[in-house]
């Protein structure tokens, strides 16, 4: 009986661990000290994030997850998935942050190893014919002519063109770069020093400069 | 630089495609829940062998243990290797990206290799079943019929076909993720 007993906690504490390895874990991972790196981000006094912390999340982020992703997929549908996929690993990881760096470069880091997945399970999918994409119409405002603002989105077309076919340390690198991130920043999110982050970054703009030239003189 | 400036704030101008945060908690349970799903159908897949194990084993010769045995021991490493894959890059979401492209690919590599062990095992445990079921190591049901005996080799064999056809697709993907240069190149 003792030993069936024994035999039995043993197996509910392997479970247990079991079930410990495979949970994500949501609440519990980020104290006090790490909860005030949180800019604008509101969480309960047990930690618990909730919907209106992801809203105001996706508040704050969310333009800057669609970009990211904009750099990575071209077509409309499959970019609003990918967006929605960035900001549910984003919410997974939070969980997990720790503090070690701010938290724009975390979820930068999240969001851009997401669009690695997204681009290595891609591979073998056929690309659907590139259609008009109404995201790319820019914030306008009223000084703003028709005109200018269509020269601007196809300009910008022309960018995203231009760098989605970038290697990928380079499409980081320029983008970040527009995010006006630090080579600092930018180094702690690729996992290069800040040298390597110069030398693939003047990289980058000479090959976005002589494209973008080579496009207007056609 | 002025013209980096400048595409830098055409940049910044990108209209964000809208996100719903009751669409991404969903999105975020359904994940979890399929975790959860797969990792609970690796190990129910490893309970196979030892359940039927329990079930026939005052029936069974020592050949046929033997064969519970090696299946079991097989089985048991083979869900391990692919739990730990899986569980892999879930923990390493935020690692710098140039680190997460280095596990990425080892994974890569990895599955690759998992797709052809499971190629191999298909045809391994085609071998087995016959010998099981063609009577060489059977002692527990001498008597059953020719017939019968080829009629579960028969479904066995396409059960197998099945899953190597299934390994060799997998094997395809992730070879031809490990050659997409735009992936792994600098």
């Amino acid at each position: 009986m003792v030993v069936f007993i024994a035999c039995s906690r043993r197996k509910v504490k392997m479970i247990t661990s079991i079930c410990n390895f495979f949970r994500m874990k949501e609440t519990t991972l980020i104290n006090d000290s790490q909860m005030s790196r949180l800019p604008n981000v509101i969480y309960s006094s047990k930690g618990s994030c909730r919907l209106r912390d992801l809203e105001s999340i996706l508040t704050e982020f969310g333009p800057l997850l669609s970009r990211v992703a904009s750099s990575y997929e071209a077509n409309l549908a499959i970019r609003q998935e990918l967006v929605q996929e960035i900001c549910v690993s984003v919410w997974q990881g939070l969980a997990r942050f720790k503090g070690n760096s701010s938290l724009k470069t975390y979820i930068l880091r999240i969001a851009h190893n997401r669009c690695v997945d997204h681009v290595a399970y891609q591979t073998r999918q056929v690309k659907p014919n590139q259609e008009w994409d109404e995201t790319l119409l820019l914030h306008s405002s009223a000084q703003v002519s028709m005109l200018t603002e269509l020269e601007q989105q196809q300009q910008l077309e022309q960018v995203l063109q231009v760098i989605r076919a970038m290697p990928i340390p380079q499409r980081q690198v320029v983008t970040l770069s527009m995010e006006g991130l630090g080579y600092q920043e930018i180094g702690e999110i690729c996992g290069m020093n800040k040298n390597h982050v110069g030398v693939v970054l003047n990289r980058a703009k000479k090959h976005l400069s002589e494209k973008i030239n080579q496009g207007d003189m056609k | 630089m002025k013209e980096f400036d400048s595409l830098s704030q055409l940049w910044q101008q990108q209209a964000p495609v809208q996100v719903d945060a009751t669409l991404v908690l969903k999105a975020y349970q359904k994940e979890r829940v399929k975790q959860w799903l797969f990792a609970g159908l690796d190990i129910l897949g490893l309970m196979v062998v030892p359940v039927l194990f329990l079930w026939l084993h005052s029936d069974l010769s020592q050949a046929e243990i033997l064969w519970f045995a090696i299946m079991g021991g097989v089985a048991f490493v083979f869900t391990v290797y692919a739990l730990w894959l899986r569980r892999l890059l879930l923990l390493r979401v935020a690692d710098k990206t140039h680190l997460y492209i280095t596990i990425l690919r080892q994974q890569t590599v990895h599955q690759v290799t998992l797709a052809k062990c499971t190629k191999w095992m298909t045809v391994f445990m085609g071998g087995m079943f016959t010998w099981l079921v063609l009577g060489i190591a059977n002692t527990s049901a001498p008597h059953t019929s020719y017939l019968e005996k080829l009629l579960v080799l028969l479904v066995t064999g396409v059960i197998l076909l099945g899953i190597w056809f299934w390994a060799n697709n997998r094997q395809a993907f992730f070879h031809a993720k490990l050659n997409n240069d735009n992936l792994w190149n600098e």
